[in-house]
């Protein structure tokens, strides 16, 4: 019993450390300086830059991506655009190469027809075949819709020399098809309205999130490239870059428009893919993390915690069982109304879906729409549905690992109709 | 609903619900108690419901946030650059002042929020209350909250305040600066990262500062600088890369930097030359005299707020979050 007690008390300090800090978010995203150091920088030696798209099955809405960035405001005469075709047993090719022709000189497809699956072996490849002079990549998924100044936005912070990877907004594109979809676009806001720009403000560790996001080349090469046996290449990026000296710079007007999930069981593949390979970063770099002298204490903090977040569902749950065992098996005492009491603060109010709700509240505000806001309530579906998935990634994780199981990673389904093929 | 009331269930429920409350009175409390409970609890569900059912903000955000509709127009290339996250509505009409030489006084301000002279030169002698003003040539006597713009030249008069400005040659004062930066590199003598007590990265191209630091007179830095601390660069001394400063870097006379510089203060002595950006987080301050990109590659000067001397030459925007001030060369 004491065991128990003693474990509900971690877990309290815990989760009750992980809502502190994103109180800490909140109050600076509401009310102290914002650091927007790099924006509107429009004019500048401008980087020459290499952009991959990846894409596996993407005829739905490649051919959108690459002509949103063919129209970019970027010099022509320092950008390629790579659109990586991994395997694609649609008409992904076909489409790339009709754009490859419009735009010889601009977009230089790259069709994959062998190796290692998984978007990270393909940026690998890819990156080989990157023109040698490239100072920074730029990595956007098929999906993505970048605006016309985007890129410009995205590179600026290079001008930083500690700068190893940047990372811009997403935004979601079919936010009114359902009630999924909508508190989806809550959450984004809370992720980054609030989350990264605070951490950005804060000077605490912003994370790369594999799209939307510019590589320093010399950085990525410093680092050994992407790395090929994770599910999450870009937080492991995060933090490969981070440990050898190089920062993350997140820039919120950088904005470019995704599709997010618009039923429940691809939403719930989404979040086992992000939680599977979310910790399986963190078992590899918490060490590393608090023993790297390039981080200051508080980026150190922000960062193992960044590393556990995925962990805080399963231990809700964990505290949850571990309350209701001392419930039955002892009599009820203040200890356990007081931890009954924190974790149902924590699950509703303090932790939400991946963000906590006074945050996502907050960034919602932030962005104008207030309105939307009177649907926070029902959030709580979104968060039962992820605390129970994200719980169920994690055992997966483990025993992947004890079973000594390869990684398998289910791509993201697409919803958007075939609306652009170069004509 | 009417098929509801004539559910024999419902008259069930009711007749046991009522048959327990005579039984037992104190039924009656607990189940008042957690039907207004429910009732307490329900009541941030409603507007939920109701904004799930006739969704009154649904449309995704704007993005991105700022777009002039009139895309004939010259301002239409330039508007989007200095769009102001902040801003969401898109801007209004545009006034267009056509003659080859105009000089606004108070008089003659147009009521627009975005003007453009299609004419030769343009003099603002007076505040103007505009948000965007462009013109071919732009002679900035008066200051103005309005975000300026010229194709080819920007003059800005001693005294005056301003919010941004955007040309391909920006001059403080009105008379040429002088560029002294070359003279200088070849009397540079090359630095160790030793001699500065600096830590080297993997790259061999970025050494790191972790105490307050000089660099002496007349030194050649061939690598990026970073600064824990604050950084001063000595007069003369030349940096091939760029410099990053967690607290303030000071560029004493005559130095020449290659790269960018990004700092929270940034203070340039006389006579510097920056080829890069130069970026202050908060507060930047150049003296008389200086210069900044060139024409073939144009920079960009950014801080919350800049003072900078007359004298002064930039290639490329003058930006800050809350005020230029141009002032005169014995300030």
């Amino acid at each position: 019993m004491t065991v128990a007690t003693w474990m509900l008390g971690i877990l309290m300090a815990v989760l009750f450390l992980y809502g502190v800090r994103h109180y800490i978010f909140t109050l600076n995203r509401l009310f102290y300086k914002q650091k927007r150091t790099f924006e509107g920088v429009q004019t500048l030696q401008w980087p020459r830059l290499t952009i991959f798209i990846a894409a596996h099955n993407e005829e739905a809405v490649v051919g959108t991506c690459i002509e949103a960035l063919v129209q970019s405001d970027y010099p022509k005469d320092r950008l390629v655009i790579i659109p990586v075709n991994d395997r694609s047993k649609d008409r992904t090719k076909e489409i790339c190469d009709q754009w490859a022709a419009k735009f010889p000189e601009l977009v230089k497809p790259f069709h994959r027809t062998e190796g290692r699956a998984g978007k990270p072996a393909a940026l690998m490849d890819a990156a080989a075949r990157a023109p040698q002079d490239t100072e920074v990549f730029v990595i956007f998924d098929a999906d993505y819709n970048p605006s016309k100044g985007l890129l410009k936005q995205i590179v600026a912070p290079f001008c930083d020399p500690e700068v190893g990877v940047t990372m811009g907004r997403v935004v979601p594109m079919n936010v009114s098809k359902n009630f999924l979809t909508r508190i989806l676009d809550m959450e984004r806001s809370a992720g980054y309205q609030g989350d990264q720009q605070a951490r950005q403000n804060l000077a605490a560790a912003p994370q790369f999130g594999g799209t939307v996001g510019g590589i320093r080349a010399k950085a990525l090469r410093a680092v050994g490239g992407f790395r090929e046996d994770v599910l999450a290449e870009d937080t492991d990026l995060t933090f490969r870059l981070m440990t050898h000296g190089w920062k993350v710079s997140y820039v919120n007007t950088a904005e470019c428009y995704e599709e997010v999930p618009e039923t429940w069981p691809v939403r719930v593949k989404q979040l086992m893919r992000w939680a599977k390979g979310h910790n399986q970063v963190m078992f590899s770099y918490l060490r590393p993390t608090l023993t790297n002298p390039h981080l200051t204490w508080r980026q150190r903090l922000d960062s193992i915690m960044l590393l556990g977040c995925y962990t805080v569902a399963p231990l809700t749950l964990l505290g949850w069982v571990l309350l209701l065992l001392l419930y039955f098996v002892s009599p009820p005492n203040l200890w356990i109304w007081a931890s009954a009491g924190v974790l149902g603060m924590v699950a509703y109010g303090g932790l939400g879906n991946l963000a906590a709700f006074y945050q996502t509240a907050a960034a919602v505000h932030l962005d104008g729409n207030s309105k939307r806001l009177r649907l926070l309530p029902f959030n709580f579906i979104g968060y039962v549905v992820s605390a129970v998935t994200i719980t169920r990634g994690t055992v997966n994780l483990v025993k992947d690992v004890v079973l000594k199981r390869e990684l398998v990673w289910d791509k993201t389904i697409r919803f958007r109709k075939n609306e652009s093929q170069s004509s | 609903m009417n098929a509801l009331f004539k559910t024999p269930a419902l008259y069930l429920t009711c007749a046991i619900f009522l048959g327990l409350f005579v039984a037992e009175p104190e039924l009656l409390d607990a189940f008042a108690g957690l039907l207004i409970s429910f009732a307490i609890l329900s009541v941030p569900l409603y507007p939920a419901w109701k904004e799930l059912k006739q969704p009154q903000d649904a449309k995704s955000l704007a993005v991105p946030r700022g777009n002039l509709a009139d895309p004939s127009n010259d301002i239409a290339e330039w508007l989007p650059q200095f769009w102001d996250g902040a801003d969401t509505a898109p801007p209004a009409g545009v006034s267009v002042l056509p003659s080859e030489t105009t000089h606004l006084s108070k008089a003659s301000t147009p009521a627009a929020d975005h003007w453009v002279h299609r004419g030769v030169a343009l003099f603002l002698d007076a505040p103007a209350q505009a948000k965007i003003l462009h013109a071919k040539k732009l002679f900035v006597e008066a200051s103005t909250p309005a975000w300026l713009h010229a194709k080819e030249i920007a003059q800005l008069k001693e005294g005056v305040t301003l919010q941004r400005v955007q040309a391909p040659s920006i001059l403080t004062g009105f008379s040429t600066p002088r560029n002294t930066g070359d003279s200088h590199a070849r009397a540079a003598q090359p630095t160790t990262a030793k001699s500065l007590d600096a830590t080297v990265d993997s790259t061999g191209s970025r050494w790191g500062l972790r105490k307050p630091t000089v660099v002496a007179s007349r030194s050649k830095v061939v690598a990026d600088l970073v600064a824990q601390k604050d950084l001063r660069i000595g007069a003369g001394s030349v940096i091939l890369g760029g410099i990053k400063g967690y607290e303030t870097v000071y560029l004493e006379p005559d130095t020449w930097v290659l790269g960018n510089i990004v700092a929270r203060n940034i203070h340039i002595a006389q006579h510097c030359y920056v080829g890069g950006a130069v970026l202050a987080e908060e507060h930047l301050t150049i003296a008389e005299r200086c210069c900044f990109g060139d024409p073939e590659r144009p920079t960009t000067i950014s801080a919350d707020t800049v003072d900078i001397q007359a004298h002064s030459e930039v290639y490329g925007a003058l930006l800050s979050r809350n005020r230029i001030s141009v002032l005169p060369v014995n300030s």
